[in-house]
């Protein structure tokens, strides 16, 4: 059998220059209350829905894993401490959305109204993302959004949604400049992504930045949520003989894309798609991440995913803003929320303050992984991108 | 778009074309003896995929061996179907026994996704490939398409050389009379159900080796066989087969100058286009 190297390269969505920095929060390690104030215990429901079943549930779980993870962190070292005094003991309330916009819809709006939760945090994917925050805009509630990448979720001048994960219009842009940098000659590209939100909305930047590189975009298609079969698209790539491809979706679509590419042995050189490449691991960006990946590791006995880091992202910075606030109010953590410029493990967090755009994540930078073959023969991922954060030197197919 | 993806477009179109005839083959069978909508055919088809899955996952079952495990419970679970739900509404109209199968299709789904949840599952099988230029025709395929053929060869054969076979047919053909030189209809119908619904399962369980699936699968097939069944005819074996290979074909062939999205726009033209047309298919209805 040829053996053609596959390159899935994925987009962890890990904060790449905080891991240099070790920008790490400690959970827990923040304010402490004066000692003549009266300590007062309160519990903090975090209210949010997790797709426990259908298309998005391997994801989904890992987030939810990284937002328990950080419950669970925060609790065992005494809460959430407030200058007045206030310890918040954070605990969840999730329901199973079952991957669908109509039980985000409804179980958002029994978060709200019926277990009245404190906050909330969003599912997992843009389209669910998208559902979840229409509600809570309607009921006035803030809500941090842990899986949504989708820009045009953000362009909706949304006053309470906040979001953690960098735009979808960032995300393949970046693998086409490594791509040009590993290989000026690359001319041909083949774009063919999911058709939901959030892959359109990627596709909708990668695309003319791949034509204003010079490059020549020949297959440019969408395909369902939920297809498993693959050959009619690669039977167009194989045709077209890109030099590249690139798009995808999310985790099961994007798996079994890359399991048909093989399978066909696609002549593609440099393959990048969306999410889908097993979840990198995580202590590849060094001692910051090395803290959350020990307490994963131990808690859950596998990797954490950039979909569970997004998960305990989300919860830092709901932590960072209920301390900054000093309060539970609403209006004070809004306030909070809007100022945050935040250095996690996870990378930076800022928040756009632009009435329409109020929310979006504009600090927030990429890193591309790929799998490579180690010394002893082992699959394994490494940071090939952006250069100053790389692990090892990306790899061509020759 | 290039003519190069023609030839792999058109071989992977007609591939699948087989398994879409097959499952076909069990929706038409069971209207040619009993005119019987049964819309239960796209949750069966499902719980062929996971029949397999199931086997193969916890009990390390070979997939192929799945494959005639989940006929055969298709067999049993069809003739129980037969009994429980159709049975007593056969000789009322067709509307009425198109609700009792739609009820067997709700209880399927409601369930079975309570068991098997909605999560894609799929089944980890490497058979090989051959390999020529552009053209990959992947072991697994190869494979489905025998055994479809097989399964279509034996149920021939089972219809037109056997003294049972020929019972069904008879049915189909005229209950009444078949009665009168003595053949149990109620029985022949019931065996009649049990086989649609083997075929139902056994495509989804062939399915199951190509593709990822959910328990929600089955509808995708369950609308492909319909637009098959009326293409090659209502009731009529063969027609579900040539239709099928049709419907694989074009699926296969239009990717190559459509976008994909619309190939299901243009399956359902066609279906409208044959119901207005040619009502009773390419190869007429109930042959």
């Amino acid at each position: 059998m040829r053996g053609i190297r596959f390159f899935g390269l994925t987009l962890a969505l890990v904060g790449l220059v905080a891991s240099a920095c070790g920008g790490t929060t400690t959970p827990g390690a923040t304010t402490s209350a004066a000692p003549s104030q009266t300590t007062v215990t309160k519990d903090l429901i975090i209210g949010f829905t997790a797709s426990q079943t259908g298309a998005q549930n391997v994801t989904s779980k890992r987030q939810t894993d990284g937002i328990q993870l950080w419950v669970d962190d925060v609790t065992k070292v005494g809460g959430i401490k407030l200058k007045d005094g206030t310890v918040l003991m954070p605990k969840v309330k999730f329901y199973d959305d079952e991957s669908k916009t109509d039980r985000v819809q409804a179980l958002y709006t029994k978060l709200i109204n019926d277990d009245k939760v404190d906050f909330l945090l969003s599912p997992y994917s843009s389209g669910l993302v998208k559902a979840a925050a229409v509600v809570t805009e309607q009921n006035g509630r803030l809500m941090i959004t842990a899986g949504g990448a989708d820009d045009v979720t953000m362009e909706q001048g949304f006053k309470g949604v906040y979001q953690v994960y960098a735009p979808g219009s960032k995300y393949l842009v970046g693998a086409i400049d490594l791509m040009l940098k590993l290989d000026p000659t690359i001319k041909k590209v083949a774009i063919v992504n999911e058709k939901d939100s959030f892959s359109a909305s990627v596709v909708a930047a990668a695309n003319p930045y791949a034509k204003s590189k010079g490059l020549d975009v020949v297959v440019a298609e969408g395909y369902d949520t939920g297809t498993t079969d693959f050959n009619p698209f690669i039977n167009k790539i194989q045709a077209a003989s890109p030099d590249a491809i690139i798009g995808g979706g999310h985790f099961e679509d994007g798996t079994t894309f890359a399991k048909q590419l093989f399978e066909k042995r696609v002549n593609a050189r440099f393959v990048a798609l969306l999410v889908a490449p097993p979840e990198p691991t995580f202590k590849d960006i060094g001692d910051a991440a090395q803290f959350i990946t020990d307490r994963y590791v131990a808690k859950y006995n596998s990797q954490p995913s950039y979909q569970s880091s997004g998960g305990y992202a989300a919860g830092l910075v709901l932590q960072k803003a209920l301390e900054d606030a000093g309060s539970t109010d609403p209006a004070k953590i809004q306030a909070a929320l809007d100022k945050i410029d935040l250095m996690l493990f996870y990378g930076r967090v800022k928040f756009s303050l632009d009435a329409k755009t109020h929310g979006k994540q504009v600090a927030h930078d990429m890193v591309y992984v790929q799998w490579q073959k180690g010394s002893d023969g082992k699959l394994a991922t490494q940071i090939v991108w952006p250069s100053d954060a790389a692990t090892a030197p990306a790899q061509l197919r020759k | 778009m290039s003519l190069e993806a023609l030839l792999p477009s058109a071989i992977d179109g007609l591939m699948l074309g087989f398994v879409y005839g097959l499952a076909a083959l069990g929706l038409t069978l069971i209207f040619g003896v009993m005119k019987v909508i049964n819309l239960s055919h796209g949750p069966i088809i499902a719980l062929g995929m996971f029949a397999v899955f199931i086997l193969f996952s916890s009990f390390g079952v070979n997939p192929y061996l799945g494959v005639v495990a989940a006929a055969l419970v298709g067999l049993l679970l069809g003739i129980a179907i037969y009994f429980v739900a159709v049975d007593r509404v056969i000789d009322a109209t067709e509307l009425t026994t198109l609700l009792a199968t739609f009820s067997v299709n709700l209880m399927i789904i409601g369930v079975a996704t309570v068991i098997f949840t909605t999560s894609p599952r799929s089944i980890d099988i490497d058979l090989g490939a051959l390999r020529a230029g552009n053209v990959t025709i992947l072991g697994t395929h190869g494979v489905a398409v025998a055994v479809a053929v097989l399964v279509a060869a034996a149920l021939y054969g089972f219809l037109f050389r056997t003294r049972t076979g020929k019972s069904i047919r008879a049915v189909a053909n005229n209950r009444a009379a078949a009665e009168l030189m003595g053949i149990d209809s109620r029985r022949m119908l019931a065996l009649a159900f049990g086989i649609g619904t083997a075929l139902a399962m056994t495509s989804g369980a062939l399915l199951a080796t190509l593709f990822s699936f959910t328990i929600l699968s089955g509808g995708t097939y369950e609308l492909k066989s319909f637009v098959i069944v009326v293409l090659g005819g209502l009731g009529n074996p063969t027609g579900a087969l040539v239709g099928g290979l049709v419907i694989g074909f074009l699926e296969g062939v239009l990717t190559v100058f459509l976008p994909v999205a619309w190939v299901p726009v243009v399956e359902y033209v066609i279906f409208v286009a044959v119901l207005l047309l040619r009502p009773a298919g390419l190869l007429g209805a109930r042959a």
